[in-house]
């Protein structure tokens, strides 16, 4: 990996590049911003470290100027202390990450490597469907190249819409997305800025964008105009484009592809896309033995570069192995599979023995298998699921036993009626809508069934012949065992029967749908009812602002973790300025800061391949439990979260009249944090001495 | 009159993917052939409308195999487009633009590569 270390400072020079070379990176160094960027633009850096205040051209210019000159290196700046505005200022010039002087050189080199991880940086962060593009750095939306103008509502549902293409927002759920707690809208105002967004996209030319959903919320439903496209990118991009357009009539394929988009019927659309799944699950299957080769060849080799003992065939062997797997892993809808096995590749064939260590390899080699089980798992269910439904119309179907295993995020429905023909009309009816549905048709397993599947919410038949769905629900409102923990699933009763009000409440139930059911209602009643038990349970163990687990619920948490025997790491975040965010531009603001943190704990924390407990334990103090030893593999496994938070900015809702502070004006703020570790159980045993000790050790980072 | 296709990969699983994902899109006639050498024999018995061939194979690889279909008569004129999981721009391979329709690059949507294909060809 070569870096390139513009630096002005000659002791400072001096440290870093001993520091990096003991890395084996190979270093480049310049004392100037205009040699900088010579360098820069004519030798092929991996990275490139920039102190920002370098003689003749600053470091955030020399920013600016290599981004607009299109290079996307990742860029590292080292900023001096307290100096906030100049971050902000670099982030915006198109820096990826930066570190405060007095330099940690460990800190150092967990950023280079969370940095050099992700290779090549996207120089635009636009998100963009078909012809729209929102741009969230400038807060501009244009479509077909003509900016549209949005209130600030409006922009904010836009963003969530097209942040989350496919799913469906409930109007309660877009309320939680883009108001706070203290000002929350009514949901007739949802309504509003929804009519209000369509009707801009409409005159726009973006017409029927945001689809209602009957009975569930509102979708992304982007109508692209290929042929608008395809005209744009004939007459803007390079050669090849032009050697298309030459010989192809453009304009009528276009508008093919664009009819028959149109004439298809989004539910035989949905069946086209689960028949796909079903026979991509038996082609996984099938070539599973050549897949696993493949991944053989990259974990020996992955060994044995360990080991100092990798050959060059075997090298090269490997390499290929990992192109071949890049090419096929996303074609099974695993992007991130053909992502790892690209750097895999990438790393392999690099003839820099220097270069091609056992560190840079066997992370990735990692998260490649987890991948394939993850693959593994969503595949193996679809097919799985499917064929007990056709293939044993009437036995039972305890599809549940082996292979769905209970999962966090996922919500499960348990599915009980003697009628298999019933059952199997629910799978294609719910699956759409992301559920994952566990069928049950002989009664007298339920117990072992649904302590197997754990579901989020269970569907009962009244009458069936061996056991009495009421008797059922009526035993699990009355089990005490496990916390009394079916007490509070939701139960929804399927009946022929007219008059069964009556006996379904008073068995326990929470709903109950006549026969024939209809697809809609099923979906509107299953989200109901789910939505009210989360929200039941979320007020008992969550924090409402972050949606992590609270404190009280993560001291069980972390306990359970414990209790298995092995080590963990306690990892306690602490903002440092929530205080002063909350001073200076309001708590709807300091509430932002906390929500965009929750999310992203969420999204690249609780994601990780090991045992997590993330929480909120309030006052700005966030705690992890991550099962990993060293302090080390958890400061990298929670790179990419830190470096999420220094290159957020974070904008203001309100202007708050300020009179304390200068930058308060601007309206534009970053949240700092403080890091503490403690090592379970070598520094602590209990949760309370655990954190003692990460509070103790806890360092000042983003200072 | 419904078209027909020749897939060319060397990998099994590969072929076997963008057969599925045509084969539930469009009611093309969908030919296979896991060689270079198989991609030329195939293509002069049978002329297809369309060749999607694969970049990296072994003893004949893309570049070759097109090249001798472009060498033939029989076989000059049928549309090809060049499928690779390599992320470089043609003039790099030395391949010829003038000679293929397009590129993809893999991997793609087994699903919407044929909604690709009609919007390059026109089908």
């Amino acid at each position: 990996m070569r870096i390139l270390l513009a630096e002005d400072d000659e002791v400072l020079t001096g440290v870093l590049v001993e520091s990096l070379q003991q890395q084996r990176y190979v270093v480049d160094t310049v004392e100037d911003g205009c040699f900088a960027v010579e360098y820069a633009e004519t030798g092929s850096y991996d990275l490139l470290l920039i102190d920002v205040g370098l003689p003749r051209l600053d470091g955030i210019s020399l920013c600016q100027q290599l981004r607009n000159a299109g290079c996307k290196v990742p860029i590292l700046l080292m900023t001096a202390k307290n100096a906030p505005n100049e971050r902000i200022r670099g982030l915006d010039a198109g820096a990826d990450d930066y570190l405060t002087k007095p330099l940690d050189m460990a800190e150092l080199h967990a950023r280079l490597r969370a940095l050099l991880r992700r290779g090549d940086v996207a120089t635009s962060t636009v998100l963009e469907v078909g012809q729209l593009q929102l741009n969230p750095v400038s807060c501009e939306v244009s479509y077909a190249d003509c900016p549209l103008k949005l209130t600030p509502k409006e922009y904010s549902l836009l963003e969530m819409f097209l942040r989350n293409p496919t799913r469906v927002f409930s109007r309660s759920q877009i309320v939680e997305h883009l108001w706070t707690f203290d000002d929350p809208p009514l949901e007739d105002s949802v309504k509003a800025h929804i009519k209000g967004l369509r009707k801009r996209l409409k005159t726009a030319g973006a017409d029927g964008w945001i689809e209602n959903v009957y009975g569930l919320g509102y979708k992304l439903s982007p109508k692209i105009d290929y042929e608008a496209i395809a005209a744009k990118k004939a007459t803007s991009s390079g050669e090849l484009s032009a050697a298309v357009s030459s010989q192809v009539p453009l304009k009528s394929a276009a508008k093919a592809a664009s009819e028959d988009l149109g004439l298809e019927d989004s539910a035989l659309e949905r069946s086209v896309e689960a028949q796909f799944q079903q026979s991509m699950a038996a082609l996984w299957q099938q070539h599973r033995a050549l897949m696993d080769k493949r991944l053989a060849l990259l974990q020996q080799a992955t060994s044995a570069l360990k080991q100092n003992k990798l050959t060059g065939e075997l090298q090269q062997a490997a390499s290929q192995a990992a192109h071949k797997l890049a090419g096929v892993l996303g074609m099974f809808g695993t992007d991130e599979g053909t992502r790892l096995a690209r750097a895999l590749e990438t790393a392999l064939a690099n003839d820099d023995k220097n270069a091609l260590t056992y560190v840079a390899l066997s992370p990735l080699l990692e998260a490649l298998e987890t991948v394939f089980k993850e693959t593994d798992k969503f595949l193996t269910r679809f097919g799985q699921a499917d064929e007990a439904i056709v293939s044993t119309p009437t036995s039972s179907l305890p599809v549940a036993s082996q292979s769905i295993q209970p999962s966090s995020t996922a919500t499960t429905i348990l599915a009980v009626d003697d009628d298999s023909v019933f059952l199997s009309a629910l799978s294609p009816l719910l699956e759409p809508w992301g559920f994952s549905i566990v069928l049950l048709s002989d009664p007298t397993k339920f117990w072992e069934v649904l302590i197997e599947t754990q579901p989020d919410l269970l569907i009962l038949d009244i009458e069936m012949p061996q056991v009495s769905g009421l008797k059922l629900c009526q035993a699990m409102r009355s089990d005490s065992q496990d916390n009394g923990r079916w007490q509070s699933l939701p139960v929804l009763f399927l009946t022929a029967r007219n008059d069964a009000a009556g006996d379904v409440f008073a068995a326990g139930a929470d709903d109950y749908i006549v026969k024939p059911v209809l697809g809609p209602e099923l979906i509107t009643r299953i989200s109901n009812r789910l939505e009210r038990s989360r929200l039941l349970k979320a007020l008992s163990s969550r924090d409402t602002q972050t949606g992590l687990v609270n404190q009280i619920q993560s001291q069980q948490d972390l306990q359970q973790l414990s209790d298995r025997g092995e080590g963990y790491t306690f990892l306690l975040i602490q903002l440092t300025n929530l205080a002063e965010i909350n001073l200076a531009y309001g708590h709807t603001a300091g509430h932002q800061v906390l929500q965009a943190w929750g999310n992203e704990i969420r999204a690249q924390v609780l994601t990780l391949p090991a045992r997590i407990v993330a929480s909120y334990w309030g006052n700005g103090e966030f705690v992890i439990g991550l099962a990993m030893d060293t302090e080390r593999d958890t400061k990298d496994a929670i790179a990419p979260l830190l470096q999420t938070f220094r290159q957020r900015i974070f904008t203001a809702l309100l202007a708050v009249q300020s009179d304390t502070n200068a930058s308060a004006q601007s309206g534009r703020f970053q949240s700092q944090y403080a890091l503490g570790f403690a090592h379970y159980p070598t520094q602590g045993k209990s949760v309370e001495r655990l954190y003692q000790v990460a509070y103790g050790a806890m360092q000042k980072v983003s200072q | 009159m419904s078209k027909t296709v020749l897939i060319v990969d060397d990998e099994e699983d590969a072929l076997a993917i963008a057969t599925l994902g045509l084969q539930m899109k469009t009611d093309w006639v969908l030919l296979q052939a896991g060689s270079g050498q198989q991609a030329l024999d195939v293509s002069a018995e049978k002329v297809p409308d369309l060749i999607l061939l694969d970049m990296m194979m072994p003893d004949m690889d893309g570049k070759a195999t097109l090249a001798a279909l472009k060498a033939n008569p029989k076989t000059q004129s049928i549309a090809v487009i060049l499928m690779t999981a390599k992320q470089e721009p043609l003039t790099q391979t030395g391949v010829d633009p003038e000679q293929v329709v397009t590129v993809f690059t893999k991997p793609f949507r087994p699903l919407s590569l044929a909604d690709e294909i009609r919007t390059v060809l026109g089908w």
